[in-house]
């Protein structure tokens, strides 16, 4: 799995949140800082989550790696507005994942918990590894299910309220960072 | 493995809009070989004078051979690249030869019609000149006068297409200059209609150069009014022997070349049409409204915006909605496209992704840029009930930025950048990014000042060596985007450092 697609999921989670304007709903007053502070801090702390996995965990244990970091990013989201939208989506796709893993697992291999001196991050569970036979056609099921995540989050910002009001400033994202431009 | 395509949020930092103003004014007088003109210089100096007057950058050029005004030429049409507004005022002999519409300068020999095409400045030429201006082109051409080639056959209608002095006779048939057909954005004013003269005045000045000079210094008046005014004044001053007449049409932008008469308008034009339209005068907005109610389809774009800007106590995006879906059913291609956000965004109407699309589809489909941009995007994201189709995308990013849409371009650049479109590299990339900025878009500029990492090595270097080229970069190609880079960037894009 490449850090590409990995960090498909992070910036998808950014699509939800757009622009500068606050956004309140009836159920959420309006937050403190805007949208945008915590979109970004979200997407930050979410992007070196993806890097973990792809830095650290070794090749069998990347697609488990993903489902644990997704889900614990996701735990740390609120339940309204666009957080409680990624919330429920980074959560599906963290179950989604892990039963990638179950699916392909490699009998008998012992999990382990994935740290490194180089990084704070350590995974919250221990990380279950793919068989090595398995492992190509593992990362072909997640890569489709992360499609599916990202299909999933572009509806949710499609119909956003966040997103229609920041209309213009919805871009998307090429190859691993470049960006495309909506009409300014 | 993946899908490329993600979105994610791009922070658009506002940056000063520029707002400059150039204009072009040639006027033609002393010829070698043709008949002498004796107003042409006067309108040029008393045009050039008042649109200094106002605020433009004027380029002055008098009787000049057809080298030296290609000269000029070349050097205006760089200056329009980062001006918001462009204008050409040509006032000499001007010719019409199968079609295709030629200015004369001094020096012209022909023989034959067909030289025209060799010694002239064709409009087209004249066109290229004011393409890349970022919001507004305006081309006038007070040249129908009389004829300088009298005798020559081959010349449109009669072969006798320009006048100077009252010596020709206005009712003479099939004369004067073709009719044209500029892109969108575009407006080519001609003193007369095609196939008509132009009267050279019996004072110092063209009638048409006179009530264009009146016109320039009237505050409060919107441009596109300001026209209106203009041909009302020849009509009335030629007792109705000269209308003047317009092809093309104006941006949606709205410029009050004169400021107003209490300060209120800045002369520089508001980067925003909500807030630009919104400073028209109320005496205007009912000139306006009634333009609307004859048809005027920029009328109803300029109301439209009126009632989208959220500051003003004229806010009323549904109303905005009734005026752009007359003009959309109408087939302005800009008031699809503003249109098409409203019900993409669910403003003024209840969202309606599948109209959404209609109205983008319709719109591009005229190849208005921004929407044949947005089309690339719609298609390559998948949205509005589309499936993304990257190839489809890029086919339309292709072709936006031929249309020198900003936004496309730099979007084609990376897509160029990543190795996607074949036979392009990195030097093809850079040419795009170097046109994107050259057009002004706030969003590039953004791009490349703080994230221009995202593109390879290759394709930075070969942006400085266009920044060198262009005298805009003197340090050294190692696509570093250090200070003197990003001080380039910015002077590239029209900033003053």
């Amino acid at each position: 799995m490449t850090r590409r697609s990995l960090a498909v999921v992070a910036l998808c989670a950014a699509a939800l949140g757009i622009g500068h304007v606050p956004v309140a709903t009836a159920d959420a007053p309006l937050p403190l800082v805007s949208v945008q502070s915590e979109l970004d801090a979200f997407t930050t702390r979410l992007q070196s989550y993806v890097a973990f996995c792809d830095r650290y965990a070794r090749a069998q244990y990347k697609v488990d790696c993903l489902s644990e970091r997704l889900t614990f990013a996701a735990n740390n989201l609120g339940n309204y507005g666009w957080q409680g939208q990624v919330k429920a989506t980074l959560r599906a796709t963290a179950r989604s994942l892990y039963a990638v893993t179950t699916k392909y697992a490699a009998p008998g291999a012992a999990p382990v918990i994935i740290r490194n001196d180089a990084t704070p991050i350590v995974s919250s569970r221990p990380i279950r590894p793919v068989a090595p036979q398995n492992q190509t056609r593992a990362n072909a099921v997640a890569s489709n299910v992360i499609e599916e995540a990202e299909l999933t989050l572009l509806r949710s910002a499609d119909t956003s309220q966040a997103n229609a009001l920041a209309f213009a400033e919805v871009a998307a994202v090429i190859g691993s960072a470049k960006v495309l431009l909506r009409s300014a | 493995m993946f899908r490329r395509l993600i979105i994610a949020l791009v922070l658009l930092l506002p940056h000063p809009a520029l707002a400059e103003r150039v204009a072009l004014v040639i006027g033609m007088s002393d010829y070698a070989n043709v008949a002498k003109l004796k107003n042409t210089i006067n309108d040029a100096d008393r045009i050039a004078a008042k649109l200094q007057e106002v605020g433009f950058k004027v380029t002055l050029a008098t009787d000049k051979t057809q080298s030296e005004l290609l000269d000029i030429m070349d050097t205006f049409a760089f200056q329009s690249e980062t001006a918001d507004l462009a204008l050409v005022y040509y006032a000499g002999h001007g010719v019409e030869v199968q079609g295709v519409n030629y200015l004369v300068p001094i020096d012209a020999q022909v023989t034959a019609a067909q030289d025209i095409t060799r010694v002239g400045i064709s409009l087209n030429q004249i066109l290229a000149t004011v393409d890349s201006a970022r919001k507004m082109r305006v081309v006038i051409l007070d040249s129908c006068r009389n004829n300088p080639f009298v005798g020559i056959a081959g010349f449109g209608g009669s072969g006798d297409t320009s006048l100077s002095g009252n010596t020709a006779d206005p009712n003479a048939p099939a004369q004067g200059l073709a009719p044209v057909n500029p892109e969108l954005g575009t407006l080519v004013a001609y003193a007369a209609k095609a196939g008509q003269v132009a009267l050279d005045g019996l004072g110092g000045n063209s009638p048409y150069a006179t009530a264009l000079i009146d016109a320039f210094g009237r505050p409060d008046v919107e441009i596109g009014l300001m026209f209106r005014q203009v041909r009302d004044d020849v009509l009335k001053n030629t007792g109705n022997l000269q209308e003047p007449y317009q092809y093309g049409s104006l941006s949606g932008t709205p410029f009050f070349l004169a400021g107003s008469s209490d300060g209120s308008i800045d002369i520089a034009a508001e980067a925003d049409p909500k807030v630009a339209w919104a400073n028209i005068k109320p005496d205007q907005e009912l000139q306006m409204r009634a333009l609307a109610d004859a048809g005027d389809n920029r009328a109803m774009l300029g109301l439209a915006y009126i009632r989208l800007n959220p500051d003003q106590p004229t806010y009323n995006p549904e109303e905005a909605v009734q005026f752009l879906t007359r003009a959309a059913d109408a087939g302005a291609a800009d008031a699809q496209y503003e249109l098409a956000k409203l019900y993409e965004r669910g403003l003024g109407v209840p969202a309606d992704p599948a109209r959404a699309l209609d109205l983008y589809q319709r719109s591009a489909a005229q190849n208005f840029p921004d929407a044949v941009n947005d089309m690339g995007f719609i298609h390559y994201q998948g949205s509005l009930g589309l499936t993304p189709d990257p190839a489809k995308g890029l086919e339309l990013f292709a072709l936006a930025a031929d249309l020198r849409q900003p936004e496309a371009m730099f979007n084609y650049a990376g897509l160029i950048d990543e190795g996607m479109v074949d036979g392009r590299g990195p030097e093809d990339a850079a040419k795009y990014l170097y046109q994107a900025l050259r057009a002004g878009s706030d969003p590039v500029l953004n791009e490349l000042t703080t994230k221009s990492e995202r593109f390879k090595p290759a394709a930075r270097k070969a942006l400085q060596k266009l920044l060198k080229e262009n005298s805009f970069y003197d340090g050294p190609l190692d696509g570093d985007y250090g200070k003197s880079t990003q001080s380039a960037i910015r002077k590239a894009y029209g900033l003053p450092e």
